[in-house]
């Protein structure tokens, strides 16, 4: 579905992305994971043409981006960016709706049944139809990750690109998001979404990449992904890899050394 | 199914599609503002009739009647009275159609920069049309023998400015918006100078017609300039309206705009044209007229909401209609005219201080 190779990027003399091999059957939950600064972000507009490639093709269902119209590109991939402000007061409902924007007519007068129904469904696929009404910019920043991932399904594209989706959200929420994504991955859809959390993406994904620097350091399923030797590479000693009740989760270590990285001590 | 066993213990996975039919049914208001799109007109002919009707001269509906009738084909015209008809057809109708295209034009540019700059503060004038404008009047006022004609000049350099301002924001192929309104006020700046050294090198009667230039009017509207307004005006606003939609998704800023299916670039070159074109046309047959394309999208915005669907057919139907109350004024209030900008913008300056106290929070974001 999505396919990157020998992917260059750089902001100036600053090499952000070094060479990214990637591809994505149909139907999978990738999950990209990197500590702060490993090129996520950049990757993922490098992916979405928001950036000029400057070496490297992307390809999205063998078509390459370079030649795809905005709109084409529209009807492929969909984007959640990171949270965000909006200058006028739109409602939730108009900014979902903005999501059917590429199978629209170009007038626009009268909304098309099917567009309605597809905006009604998206907010119900996430659990706030309660906030169809509501302004867009009076919501928390939580809300407005939830109003974006609407919109992202109201687009109905084969592929969905979420940067950072569960940022700002509370962990019922996180965990709401990560299920909704699983649910479209076995629908078909193909998602490749950035985390911080090494726990997120190795409970939920199918498969996780490992941003280092600019590379993809490990590919593989989340066993194989997240593990002692992963995350000491990314993050020496402040961290390891436990188990509980079978599933793998990162804790902070307690490497010791006058306990500056362990867990607070509870001493006395 | 590709799920890991962990995975597989936390994530209980529904087989059925999401059921999109069970979903409660999403409503947009559209009756209720195609509604106020039509009170919107009613009102403006309304107004139309009383601006035909007041004035020094005293005329009776019936006689605007009798005039307005003697125009259509097959009718004898010879009847009506000859100073009803120099009033109505040839002074007053002509300043009624020259206000409603000039507010409506002033007051879509306005929605229509506001949108594309995603910022609410924004007024038709930001990329330096109004400046440029007055430099090419004042150069027509004090060379005629360079720039014959007043109109032309400014219009020329109106859109001269603009051009400065988008050419020289560009850079890789795209126009950043934070550089199109730094490179705005640069070139507002620049041609504000260059009117400042014309003013000063000028004569007492030159300056005086330059200043009185600048404060705008609509003292010597005729059909010409009807005529050169009325096509600008209608082909501008009907194609901004038809691409309403997309500038929503333009204000959600580029990159979003983007992923939306909207090509930014084009569409911000499409829009700046045009909305440019409106204003240089208004500009340089009127004059500078302040406030309408700031203040009228807001109280679009305010009535309607923020959907431009509504927002540029509310703008130019509020435009129209308040410039001609104001035109209205400025002509009947005291034995001569006051310039309109003046009315304008004593109009509109407690309506933007209550806005600011009232609205800041976005007012300023963005």
């Amino acid at each position: 579905m999505l396919e990157i190779s020998g992917l260059h990027f750089g902001y100036g003399d600053r090499k952000v992305l070094r060479g990214i091999e990637a591809k994505l059957l149909p139907g999978t939950l990738c999950g990209l994971f990197g500590p702060n600064g490993s090129g996520k972000t950049t990757l993922f507009k490098c992916c979405l043409k928001l950036l000029a490639t400057p070496a490297g093709t992307v390809s999205i269902d063998g078509h390459d981006v370079a030649g795809l119209s905005a709109g084409e590109m529209a009807r492929q991939v969909a984007y959640v960016p990171q949270e965000h402000d909006s200058p006028f007061p739109y409602l939730v409902k108009e900014i979902v709706l903005m999501g059917r924007t590429p199978h629209m007519g170009r007038g626009l007068f009268d909304i098309p049944e099917a567009d309605r129904e597809a905006v009604a469904g998206a907010l119900d696929a996430v659990g706030i139809s309660d906030l169809a009404d509501a302004r867009y910019d009076q919501l928390s920043g939580g809300q407005r990750q939830l109003v974006l991932v609407s919109r992202a399904i109201a687009q109905q594209t084969p592929l969905m690109i979420l940067d950072e989706p569960t940022s700002a959200l509370d962990f019922d929420n996180q965990v709401r998001i990560w299920r909704i994504l699983r649910r479209l991955a076995l629908e078909g859809t193909t998602v490749l979404a950035c985390s911080h959390d090494p726990n997120h993406v190795a409970w939920f994904c199918d498969r996780v990449l490992v941003l280092d620097r600019g590379r993809i350091v490990v590919d593989g399923s989340p066993e194989e992904a997240i593990t002692e030797s992963t995350i000491r590479s990314l993050y020496d000693e402040a961290c390891q890899v436990s188990r509980i009740n079978g599933l793998p989760v990162v804790i902070p270590g307690f490497a010791g050394r006058g306990g500056e990285r362990g867990p607070v001590a509870r001493e006395g | 199914m590709r799920v890991t066993a962990d995975a597989e213990r936390l994530v209980v996975v529904p087989r059925e599609p999401p059921a999109f039919s069970a979903a409660p049914r999403v409503t947009f208001r559209e009756r209720k503002k195609a509604l106020f799109l039509a009170a919107g007109v009613a009102l403006l002919v309304g107004v139309g009739l009383v601006a035909m009707l007041a004035g020094a001269y005293s005329i009776s509906i019936a006689d605007v009647g009798a005039v307005l009738a003697a125009r259509l084909p097959g009718v004898d015209g010879s009847l009506t009275d000859p100073v009803h008809r120099t009033v109505v057809w040839e002074i007053r109708l002509p300043r009624i159609l020259m206000g409603a295209l000039v507010g409506m034009g002033l007051a879509t540019a306005g929605a229509v920069y506001q949108g594309v700059f995603r910022n609410p503060l924004v007024e038709p004038f930001i990329l330096g049309v109004s400046a440029g404008a007055s430099f090419g009047a004042s150069l027509a006022i004090l060379l005629p023998a360079l720039i014959p004609n007043l109109e032309v000049g400014a219009f020329a350099f109106a859109l001269l400015a603009v051009a400065m301002v988008y050419f020289s924001s560009r850079t890789g192929g795209r126009n950043p918006i934070v550089g199109l309104i730094l490179a705005g006020v640069i070139v507002n700046s620049l041609f504000q100078a260059l009117v400042s050294i014309l003013k000063y090198s000028s004569d007492d009667a030159a300056l005086r017609a330059i200043v009185f230039w600048i404060m705008g009017g609509l003292y010597y509207s005729s059909w010409r300039d009807v005529a050169v307004l009325l096509p600008v005006m209608t082909l501008g606003i009907a194609l901004m309206w038809g691409l309403s939609w997309r500038l929503n998704v333009l204000s959600m800023g580029d990159e979003e705009a983007r992923t939306l299916g909207v090509n930014p670039e084009r569409l911000k070159l499409v829009f700046i044209l045009c909305a440019t074109l409106m204003t240089a046309v208004a500009v340089s047959a009127v004059g500078i007229i302040a406030w309408v394309g700031l203040m009228m999208p807001h109280a679009a915005r305010m009535l309607l909401g923020p959907d431009h669907r509504y927002v540029i057919p509310a703008a130019a139907l509020m435009g129209a209609t308040y410039l001609l109350v104001c035109d209205t004024l400025a002509r009947t209030l005291t034995g001569t005219e006051i310039p309109i900008s003046i009315v304008t913008s004593i109009v509109g300056a407690p309506y933007l201080f209550f806005l600011l106290r009232t609205r800041t929070r976005f007012a300023f974001s963005g």
